[in-house]
């Protein structure tokens, strides 16, 4: 017996939602090579409620994380210490930066003295990774390794600001080697990006890829 | 809230030196991940966090979800006359909602909870789209069209063909194609393989100068958070 084919349920779970995305998208796109007032207000429309949506769909996350720590709080999970921190920390910056939006003095005191130095410590941090990442790096002897470390050096050493008192040459080779192969070797890659970004759009804007759709 | 705040903070210099101290003790608790994971670095990692969320949700809903639920207050009061208007607002509204109903793993309208995604994956890949047009591959590619011809005594044209030469093999860095079995297509196999190759070269120089740049910028942040210990906190450095 051959299987039944809800059909109602393909136009509903997939037709509808690739709709959505293809008539805005495409529409999104041609914005970018119609100069029409009345099409760009379409346009901003558009883009308007994509800001919108993209909040909620900010504030979803969020409430995933909260989620997923409560369960951790009601399981009596060995992390759940660090899961009440995350909470409280969360509902108290929340109640505090709430009635401001960000400006008002609580919301500047919590990012002065809360999350920039947070912030500042992890990225300092990062030096010692770095470091022990370069020693790593460098007992893989190769040629393009060597590159890597010449091109490494040259630039750090380039870098210091009374290197010009040394010697002129030294910041002239940083000069050199940024503006130049390093140059080069970005834009190569750029290119390759944007080549990829430009495929992976249009397969999301011509329905080959549905990843929003189950 | 910010008010109670301003209460409290109203007392000279209170709050600053609060803030001095919960900055400086939780920059320690990050420096101590030198030593071990410690409990103190997973407490600074937990404050990062709730931080962080707390604050993007009271930013994204105070700046963004206020005003659209005022605007729709005067758009209902504004009846029937601006029936359009909220058509306008409620759409969004309803959209993210639907985003919202991924929370409710038992709830039976997936077509409705894939429309607000649909519609951010459409507007997302347009944008992608026109950006890495506009923004990456035009410009790239127009800087990229130097010339290459000698002029004096300048040897700005050698430099010129090596970011030509340097950009085209990066970019042939990453092509993995499979050689077809003529001559014709043998021989254009080698040439790109050998170009990619220079290419590779040219990527590392570029990686280590990126590399350095990254370094300088973390040192300048170590720097930065030793003079606030030094300097802010324990008064040390003058």
């Amino acid at each position: 017996m051959q299987p039944r084919i809800n059909f109602g349920a393909i136009l509903r779970r997939q037709l509808v939602p690739v709709a959505v995305a293809i008539a805005v998208g495409l529409l999104v796109l041609l914005g970018e090579f119609i100069t029409n007032d009345t099409y760009a207000d379409l346009v901003s429309i558009l883009l308007a409620w994509g800001a919108i949506i993209a909040v909620f769909a900010l504030l979803l996350g969020l409430a995933n994380v909260l989620l997923y720590h409560t369960r951790r709080i009601v399981a009596r999970d060995a992390q759940m210490p660090f899961s009440i921190l995350i909470l409280a920390s969360a509902v108290v910056v929340f109640l505090l930066v709430l009635p401001s939006g960000g400006t008002g003095d609580a919301s500047q005191w919590i990012m002065r003295y809360l999350y920039q130095p947070l912030e500042a410590s992890f990225l300092a941090l990062l030096v010692f990774f770095i470091g022990t990442a370069i020693y790593r790096a460098l007992r893989v002897k190769t040629w393009e390794m060597a590159l890597f470390a010449i091109s490494a050096i040259v630039v750090l050493i380039g870098s210091v600001p009374f290197m010009q008192v040394v010697s002129p040459f030294i910041p002239a080779a940083r000069e050199w080697v940024v503006n130049v192969p390093a140059l080069a070797g970005v834009r190569g890659i750029l290119l390759g990006v944007a080549l990829g970004i430009i495929a992976t759009g249009l397969r999301l804007l011509t329905g080959i890829d549905r990843p929003y759709s189950e | 809230m910010d008010s109670l705040f301003n209460s409290v903070c109203a007392t000279g210099g209170f709050c600053d030196t609060l803030g001095i101290w919960l900055a400086a003790l939780l920059t320690i608790f990050v420096f101590s991940y030198l030593i071990h994971d410690t409990i103190l670095f997973r407490i600074a990692s937990c404050l990062l966090i709730g931080t962080a969320i707390g604050f993007v949700s009271a930013v994204a809903i105070r700046n963004v979800l206020f005003p659209l639920a005022a605007r729709l207050l005067e758009d209902i009061f504004a009846l029937p006359g601006s029936w359009l208007v909220l058509v306008a607002d409620v759409i969004p509204l309803l959209l993210g909602i639907s985003l919202l109903m991924k929370l409710a793993p038992n709830f039976r309208g997936a077509t409705f909870s894939n429309l607000g995604l649909a519609y951010l994956f459409g507007i997302g890949a347009a944008l992608a789209i026109g950006g890495a047009l506009s923004g990456a591959l035009v410009p790239q590619l127009r800087a990229t069209m130097l010339s290459l011809a000698p002029q004096d005594q300048d040897l700005g044209w050698i430099n010129n063909l090596l970011i030509v030469v340097g950009t085209l093999g990066a970019f042939l860095a990453f092509r993995f194609i499979q050689p077809g079995n003529r001559p014709w297509q043998r021989a254009y196999d080698l040439i790109t393989k050998g170009w990619g190759t220079i290419g590779r070269g040219f990527i590392m120089i570029a990686f280590g100068a990126i590399l350095a740049s990254l370094i300088a910028a973390r040192v300048s942040a170590l720097v930065g958070q030793l003079y606030f210990l030094f300097h802010d906190w324990l008064g040390i450095i003058r």
